[in-house]
């Protein structure tokens, strides 16, 4: 049963010459105890769709469409008193930078402490399970954390902090935007597995928001690929692997390097630039970088059809694909 | 904050001091004219070639100025700022007369000013580019344009045309005789300093305040679902108070140097006032002592500030094993 | 997007970033808002102070026995003093005092005491230890109160005024252009060049220079207008530009038994100070926003 479905999302955002459409109708849904990536460039949407979830959109943005539904009740028809509570209440997030998601003149347990507290646990009892959710996240002498400010500890150490923080109130969405991208290789391993454990543990349903593929096949069940603000191609982890639906996704499979490259040739790239949301094309707006391109393309923008084990957003089947791309 | 550290910044400051008195030192014993001939007046033309070595001699200027500086020195750490030529009273005693009203001033000028810029910097920063920012800065660069000297003339012409007030009339009521009428006396200097002082804190706590809108832990804040009030008052303003605080007390350390204009113009017998006349009379026991008082005070709670600034931020605070 | 997502590492190389080319800064501080209005401003005021030089209107000096404390007409446009002066040929004369002592005071302390910042910065070493310990300790002095003892100590005159404004800046200059000389001498490129056997005049004027450059150009606007301000308020109290010669701060001083009946002895004088200030405050937030890359326009 789905515990977060977002239906047909749209998000703006204010600009000088009036609004861009940032996400223009993510349909996505998201089982407890599943982990679902949410890849994409820069600007594709994936942060604003993440941040939509959980009412924090930067100021000039704004949700203009759709529905966000966690455990069936719709979080854009609550009032903001109500809004607050499902922060931390019901969905949570953890982020890029462990070492600036904290506040540097609190204490760590504070700052967990207080989420706790907002949400109506008492002193003593929020003092109990602030400790109780540092323990679980692995960190040793648990009071001795509780007491450090975030500049005492390292950033694998704070990641975990801001885990702790995060599910302290037993939420049931976990919003993981890029939580592994600044720390190192092997703190990024810890973190990927802390995450998949408490994940079993609570029956998690989490959206894993990031541009790396390894990461998504490490720790996804399913990936959804944003491009120009919608979703490209969503399907299971491995099915995508093996055969990408959306030339898209073929494109970015191919520049992971891959561990049997012995010739360390340069990597392909994807040709051309980002579409320009102010000015998207009538037709598909990757068609000017698309390898695979018809001549229907540029007309009319591809509504997701379903094709193998995926939901894809392209004209053009696998099978008519030109063997270049394929081959990557 | 170890006390070796403490150690270091004292003697850095003991340092600093001892530079300041060369300055000054130095500085004013360029002054024009010579301080016989400034006491003397007209009379000092008449003195025989005797007299005036004699004079020379009492006031200790015949002594060449390394040994002048050592004697002025040794008996500034003796606790003796020298006498004032013009009038000889120990220029101790000036200073102990004049020091309250301007610290009372400056004390003044910030309590009214520090509220009024933390709050209004804060409107202005909570929603950054539109109309209240918008209208806020510009006063708030009003507010920085506009010359201490101007807004005092006005305020002393707009009294005196309203109240038939003047500032020349009575004399200066002190805290301990009156505590309303010192505040009547004071409270308008007060205001008047208080304008651009509000207008420095507006600008630094709209910054501050937007620098730590914008910092990470505040979407981290609000995340938790913490009240849009806690996430303002105890992250956002909390983190922008450091450079608040900071800036607060290195222009309470300007005040004291500040209020020359303001002292002058409203005839309150501060500080500044004194250095005026010090300059003005050329007596310069007077000028050196009130200089040598204001840039060690300037010295000392700069040093303070610093103190502060690491007691409030922990990262500068503490140091020893992580956890 | 406001939020910047890192590069894309390995997935997708994002298209080159636009490569126009950089306006040069004039056209960038004109180009911001406030730098435009404080360019115009100050362009107004130094006007109306050049065609004071040419006595395009009245005589500063002249004493106008047909009115005295007259209100603005069209022989006086600003209206005349209590000794019968026109205001606006004295207004325009004082703006003319006051932008000389601050150009002269700046360019002091910006020729000073940036040498002086960049050769310690560069030089390192005992050069950099003393001239370290002499801005600490002219800090250690409220500009004000150091301005009024230099000035105490040297006697009037718009001249001296201007070296004393000049002493209390040359510390800031000092600092201003030492900070980036030393992270632009431990940078990548100058290294580089050092191992390249470029000479040390060449990596000065080539490297270290165009660096520095923006935080003073900064830096020299606020200057400016800290100047104009600290030698209104001396001729204020009396410590600057003497009497009969024109004066905004005297003006001002002067005009206290006359305000608010004949507020034009008051109001032209306080005005021009202001606009001198707020201009070169703007252009200052021009440059600064002009030469900041993170600034983002909102």
């Amino acid at each position: 049963m789905s515990v977060l479905e977002i239906v047909d999302l749209h998000a703006v955002v204010a600009t000088d010459g009036g609004e861009l459409p940032v996400v223009r109708g993510i349909s996505l849904s998201i089982d407890a105890g599943e982990i679902v990536g949410l890849v994409g460039e820069s600007g594709s949407g994936k942060s604003f769709t993440a941040l939509s979830v959980l009412g924090l959109l930067p100021d000039g943005a704004r949700v203009s469409g759709g529905r966000i539904l966690v455990d069936g009740e719709d979080l854009l028809s609550l009032r903001a008193a109500e809004r607050r509570t499902r922060r931390g209440g019901t969905v949570a997030m953890i982020y890029q930078d462990p070492m600036t998601a904290l506040n540097p003149l609190m204490t760590v347990g504070a700052q967990i402490a207080e989420g706790l507290r907002a949400h109506g646990v008492d002193g003593a009892e929020a003092k109990k399970r602030t400790l109780a959710a540092i323990e679980e996240v692995g960190l040793p002498r648990p009071e001795r954390i509780a007491r450090s400010y975030p500049h005492r500890l390292s950033g694998g150490q704070r990641q975990r902090v801001v885990i702790a923080s995060a599910l302290a109130l037993r939420p049931k969405v976990l919003i993981a935007d890029e939580p592994t991208t600044a720390l190192d290789v092997t703190i990024q391993q810890q973190i990927l597995a802390l995450v998949d454990e408490l994940r079993v543990a609570h029956d998690l349903a989490v959206l894993w928001i990031t541009h790396d593929l390894g990461v998504v096949a490490r720790i996804a069940n399913r990936v959804a690929v944003m491009y120009a603000g919608r979703i490209a191609e969503a399907a299971p982890t491995r099915s995508l692997f093996a055969a990408p639906q959306h030339p898209y996704s073929a494109a970015l499979l191919a520049s992971i390097p891959s561990p049997t490259d012995t010739v360390r040739g340069p990597l392909p790239q994807i040709g051309g630039a980002p579409p320009d949301l102010t000015a998207l094309p009538p037709g598909c707006p990757f068609e000017p970088r698309c390898a695979q391109r018809e001549p229907g393309c540029a007309a009319t923008e591809p509504d997701p059809v379903h094709r193998g084990d995926a939901d894809t957003a392209c004209f053009v089947p696998r099978e008519r694909w030109t063997t270049a791309e394929e081959a990557g | 904050m170890s006390l070796r550290y403490l150690a270091g910044r004292v003697a850095g400051m003991a340092g600093t001091l001892l530079g300041v008195a060369v300055v000054v030192f130095v500085v004013l014993r360029a002054l024009p004219g010579d301080t016989i001939t400034a006491k003397l007046g007209t009379q000092a033309a008449t003195l025989t070639a005797e007299q005036r070595a004699a004079l020379r001699h009492f006031y200790g200027l015949d002594a060449s100025p390394v040994t002048q500086f050592f004697r002025w020195f040794g008996g500034l750490l003796r606790g003796d700022l020298g006498v004032s030529i013009d009038t000889g009273v120990p220029v101790t005693h000036l200073i102990g007369d004049a020091l309250p009203v301007t610290v009372e001033l400056a004390v003044l000028a910030m309590v009214i000013a520090v509220p009024i810029g933390v709050l209004f910097g804060m409107l202005a920063a909570s929603r950054p580019g539109g109309a209240r920012d918008f209208s806020v800065q510009g006063v708030g660069l009003l507010g920085l344009a506009l010359p201490e000297f101007v807004v005092a003339t006005v305020t002393v012409a707009w009294l005196a045309s309203a109240f038939a007030y003047s500032p020349s009339a009575g004399t200066y009521v002190s805290l301990g005789d009156s505590f309303s009428g010192n505040l009547r006396q004071m409270l308008y200097p007060a205001l008047v300093l208080a304008v651009g002082l509000a207008a420095t804190v507006m600008r630094t706590t709209r910054s501050a305040y937007l620098e730590a809108a914008g910092s990470d832990f505040v979407r981290t804040a609000r995340g938790k679902g913490l009240t849009e009030a806690r996430v303002r008052f105890r992250h956002i303003l909390h983190n922008a108070g450091i450079p608040i605080v900071t800036m607060v007390g290195i222009q309470f350390g300007y005040l004291l140097g500040g209020t020359l204009i303001v002292e002058q113009v409203f005839a309150l017998p501060g500080l500044g006032r004194l250095l005026l006349d010090g300059i003005l009379h050329q007596d310069y026991a007077i000028v050196q002592g009130v200089t040598l008082l204001v840039a060690a005070a300037f010295v000392v709670v700069n040093f303070a500030v610093d103190l502060v600034y690491r007691l409030l931020d922990p990262r500068t605070r503490s140091e020893g094993r992580r956890a | 997007m406001t939020q910047e997502m890192p590069p894309a590492a390995a997935a997708v190389v994002p298209a080159a970033p636009r490569t126009a080319g950089q306006p040069s800064l004039p056209r960038r501080i004109l180009a911001d808002r406030n730098g435009l209005i404080g360019v115009v401003l100050i362009g107004a005021l130094a006007l109306i102070a050049l065609a004071s030089l040419v006595h395009l209107g009245q005589d500063p000096l002249a004493q106008h026995q047909s009115g005295q404390l007259a209100g603005p007409s069209g022989a006086h446009w600003l209206g005349t003093d209590q000794f019968g002066r026109d205001i606006a040929a004295r207004v325009a004369a004082g703006i003319f005092a006051s932008l000389r002592v601050a150009l002269v005071s700046v360019a002091l302390a910006t020729v000073i005491g940036g040498l002086l910042g960049v050769l310690s910065g560069f030089a390192g070493g005992i050069l950099d230890a003393v001239v370290g310990r002499l801005t600490d300790v002219l800090f250690a002095f409220p500009a004000t109160l150091l301005a009024l003892a230099l000035v105490a100590a040297l006697g009037h005159g718009w001249f001296n005024t201007a070296v004393a404004i000049a002493v209390v800046y040359t510390p800031i200059f000092v600092r201003v252009a030492r900070g980036p000389v030393l992270t632009v001498r431990e940078s990548e490129y100058v290294r580089a060049g050092r191992v390249l056997g470029f000479s040390r005049s060449r990596l000065l004027f080539r490297h270290v220079l165009p660096n520095v450059s923006a935080p003073i150009a900064v830096q020299v606007a606020l200057a400016l207008s800290w100047a104009i301000l600290t030698e209104a308020g001396l001729s204020f109290l009396g410590l600057g530009t003497q009497p009969p010669n024109p004066s905004l701060g005297l003006m001002v001083a002067d005009s206290r038994n006359f305000f608010p009946d004949a507020w034009w002895t008051l109001l032209f004088p306080a005005l021009a100070v202001v606009v001198a200030v707020v201009g070169l405050n703007l252009i200052g937030d021009g440059l600064r926003n002009a030469l900041d890359p993170r600034t983002v326009r909102r």
